[in-house]
């Protein structure tokens, strides 16, 4: 058996520059070993980030790329995870490993000329790898943008957008913050349809791209559908929500064993009604993932040998379905199955 | 004499049974209750939102007494006798409509949108304008209904405004609109109208269009019927305290009734397949499933505040035989006809349950034109007519013994 994953999957990324964006956001920019990588605005990188426990994969927006750079641009999160790591510890002239850009939150969702953007916190940088992109090939595009964060010090991008703004003449932008302080001039408090509705009156004639965290997007569903929006004009990009709970053990399904499942070597069983990773995850086995949804990518794991039901949402490029990988979240076992992780 | 007969007939009235039959077809009983109830108590007129700026108007006649209901210059709502103090003629003629001052047609006298004469040509220089404003009308206005009376010293309307507006308030009706309007008569006595919007005993035979979304009582003691409804209920209820909206009854007496109630299993709005009217949701509701705000108050009034819409109900007397019906759909104020809603859409339903009661109501009245009519009794599911008469027959006693009648007898 061939113990080497497939080099083909993975970027291999020289970091070649750190700017503050704000006291608690960095964004890095980080170049590939094997030349420019494309990317659609929108889309997201699986880093490998090495911390003292073991690596661990996560998914983080491309805010931006010029040449054939990426930028990521990452907020500090709680001590002794991966965004902290990435703060204290990658620097100008380090390598970094990658899956390439995957990820269906880009403009060719878009089917109305009528745009809303609605993030909160670290949920603007899709916003802004997008809005770069539109300020460069379609600055005439009609687009309501309305941002929720923490505090005015957390706003992310504000000199860029106003530059932005001065060629996009139809770009309104809106910001509130949850603690407001003296010199703010913006909304105040968190997303609700009152606010939501007087920053942008027509957001129900409107296709919004929704990022932030669940319960945000959760909320601003609502709103829009209760301000006559159709669902189907909806967007989210849910890569960083929780990851899904272990299956529950269902007793009743006891009596269906499924499948043989083998994981790393480790043989575990998989029951019809759970996916590779709900199995993994019961079990005790930890394979990294994200959203959850097909979508991020971050549960990749190579097909070894078995039949499969696959139905990745966007977080697998056509390249790695036809190498043999999976997404654990979203592919059920349909005979015995072996896997490896990437 | 009449106060006399009537006093008699309420002798004969039986409690828990419909009213004696001159009560539904006399014409000089239809003249009392005009007096009696609709002269002194507060009438439901309209919504604010069908007169949103200064001058505009609505007209309606309660009895024989036309009135106008307006915006003043300072957005409050106003209403006059419509009747102009220099000959009576009526003033505003159409049933809605704006006006910068109000004009008498027949010879131009111009009356403030305070009901002050400004103006009235080739009268003499001594003649006093200030003693011939016109008349007022007492109003409140609800929580977006405007109620008007006619009496000089009108009832408290306290326990009701106190009673209704923690469960209209959050459906926002002042940030609503007009969307539709439709005014039938029914050749039926008013209290037969209203009777039968007070029981849904009659709803399972006749009103399959309704019935897709409206819980009906008519079977309280089946117990799976029963047991189906307190599960929606216990849900429903459990969700609506979660967004801090009451549902339980409101203590309404024999005066009004106000309660929020699911809607059947998966429905959300009067529409042929439950799902919302108006995309756009009322107020700032997020959340499309509050079934419905059921309001009701006598004599002339019933309402549903739902998530996505608000209907209003009017009735007026107009003769023993004949009362007039007004519905009114409202819709958040932004939202746009053939974008957020469809008219026929929208109205369907209750256009076609307003017919299907017409019916009813008229078949009622002929029926009890019949020599062999008798007072029935009415079913456990019925008890809100029980409270309608003993509420009327209180109103009928209070007008047969009342100051007028001490006075009349002397």
């Amino acid at each position: 058996m061939d113990m080497q994953a497939p080099p083909a999957a993975l970027l291999s990324l020289s970091c070649i520059a750190v700017r503050d964006e704000t006291p608690t956001v960095k964004t890095f920019r980080l170049r590939a070993d094997s030349g420019p990588v494309g990317f659609t605005p929108g889309q997201a990188l699986v880093l490998k980030v090495p911390l003292p426990g073991g690596p661990v994969w996560r998914s983080f927006t491309i805010s931006g790329g010029a040449g054939g750079d990426l930028e990521l641009t990452i907020k500090a999160q709680a001590p002794g995870g991966a965004t902290r790591w990435l703060h204290e510890n990658l620097r100008d002239g380090d390598s970094i490993e990658a899956r390439p850009p995957r990820g269906a939150f880009t403009l060719g969702l878009r089917s109305n000329d009528r745009l809303a953007f609605v993030s909160g916190g670290s949920g603007a940088t899709p916003m802004m790898a997008i809005l770069r992109h539109l300020a460069d090939t379609e600055p005439e595009t009609d687009l309501a943008w309305f941002h929720a964060a923490r505090d005015p010090a957390e706003v992310l991008f504000a000199r860029e957008l106003a530059e932005i703004q001065s060629r996009m003449p139809n770009l309104t932008v809106a910001i509130s913050v949850s603690r407001a302080a003296p010199g703010w001039f913006g909304y105040r408090g968190r997303v609700s349809r009152g606010r939501l509705a007087t920053a942008i009156p027509d957001l129900g004639r409107r296709e919004v791209f929704c990022c932030g965290p669940q319960g945000f997007m959760q909320e601003v569903r609502l709103i829009h559908a209760a301000e006559g929006g159709a669902l189907a004009q909806f967007h989210t990009e849910s890569f960083g929500g929780a990851a899904p709970a272990a299956a529950p053990m269902a007793e009743a399904a006891s009596e269906d064993p499924g499948f043989g499942l083998t994981v790393n070597g480790r043989a575990i069983g998989i029951r019809p009604d759970e996916t590779l990773l709900q199995a993994s995850l019961r079990q005790g086995v930890i394979i990294p993932c994200g959203c959850g949804e097909g979508m991020c990518g971050t549960c990749m794991v190579q097909l070894v040998s078995g039949q499969v039901d696959s139905r990745p949402n966007g977080g697998l490029t056509p390249e790695e379905a036809a190498e043999g990988y999976v997404l654990a979240c979203s592919t059920r076992a349909a005979s015995d199955v072996e896997i490896r992780l990437a | 004499m009449l106060k006399e007969r009537i006093a008699g007939l309420l002798g004969q009235r039986q409690p828990g049974h419909s009213l004696p039959r001159d009560f539904y077809v006399d014409d000089d009983i239809f003249r009392a209750d005009m007096q009696a109830v609709f002269e002194t108590d507060w009438i439901f007129a309209c919504s604010t939102v069908e007169i949103p700026r200064p001058g505009d108007y609505l007209t309606l006649k309660v009895g024989d007494n036309p009135i106008v209901v307006l915006r003043n210059r300072d957005g409050e709502i106003a209403a006059f006798h419509n009747s102009c103090r220099h000959r009576g003629s009526m003033i505003c003629q159409k049933e809605r409509g704006r006006a910068n001052r109000l004009v008498c047609p027949y010879h131009q006298w111009v009356y403030e949108l305070d009901g002050s004469l400004i103006n009235a040509r080739q009268m003499p220089d001594d003649f006093d304008k200030t003693a011939h404003s016109l008349a007022p009308v007492h109003v409140e206005v609800i929580c977006g209904m405007v109620y008007i009376c006619l009496a000089d010293e009108p009832p408290s309307l306290a326990r009701f405004r106190a009673g209704v507006t923690p469960y209209i308030a959050p459906h926002m009706p002042d940030r609503t609109k007009l969307a539709f309007t439709s005014t039938i008569v029914e050749e039926a006595n008013w209290k037969l109208v209203i009777e039968n919007n007070r029981e849904c005993y009659h709803c399972a035979g006749n009103h399959p269009e309704l019935l897709v979304t409206l819980v009906e009582f008519a079977l309280p003691d089946d117990p799976l019927v029963k047991a189906q409804f307190q599960g929606l209920m216990e849900r429903s209820a459990t969700r609506w305290d979660g967004l801090g909206l009451p549902h339980k009854p409101a203590e309404g007496g024999n005066e009004f009734r106000c309660i929020r109630l699911p809607f059947n299993e998966n429905c959300l709005s009067f529409t042929l397949d439950g799902q919302p009217a108006c995309n756009k949701l009322l107020a700032d509701f997020t959340e499309p499933d509050l079934g419905s705000v059921r309001m009701f108050r006598v004599p002339n009034n019933w309402n549903h505040f739902l998530s996505d819409h608000i209907l209003q109900f009017r009735v007026l007397p107009l003769s023993a035989n004949r009362t007039e019906v007004r519905t009114t759909w409202l819709v958040h104020e932004d939202a746009v006809e053939g974008v957020d809603y469809d008219l026929q859409r929208l109205t369907e339903v209750w256009l076609a349950t307003n017919d299907e009661d017409r019916v009813l109501a008229e078949n009622n009245h002929r029926g009890i034109l019949s020599r062999a009519y008798r007072p029935g009794p009415y079913a456990p599911s019925e008890f809100m007519l029980s409270n309608f008469s003993e509420w009327y027959a209180g109103k009928m006693a209070y007008f047969t013994g009342g100051p007028q009648a001490r006075l009349a007898a002397e």
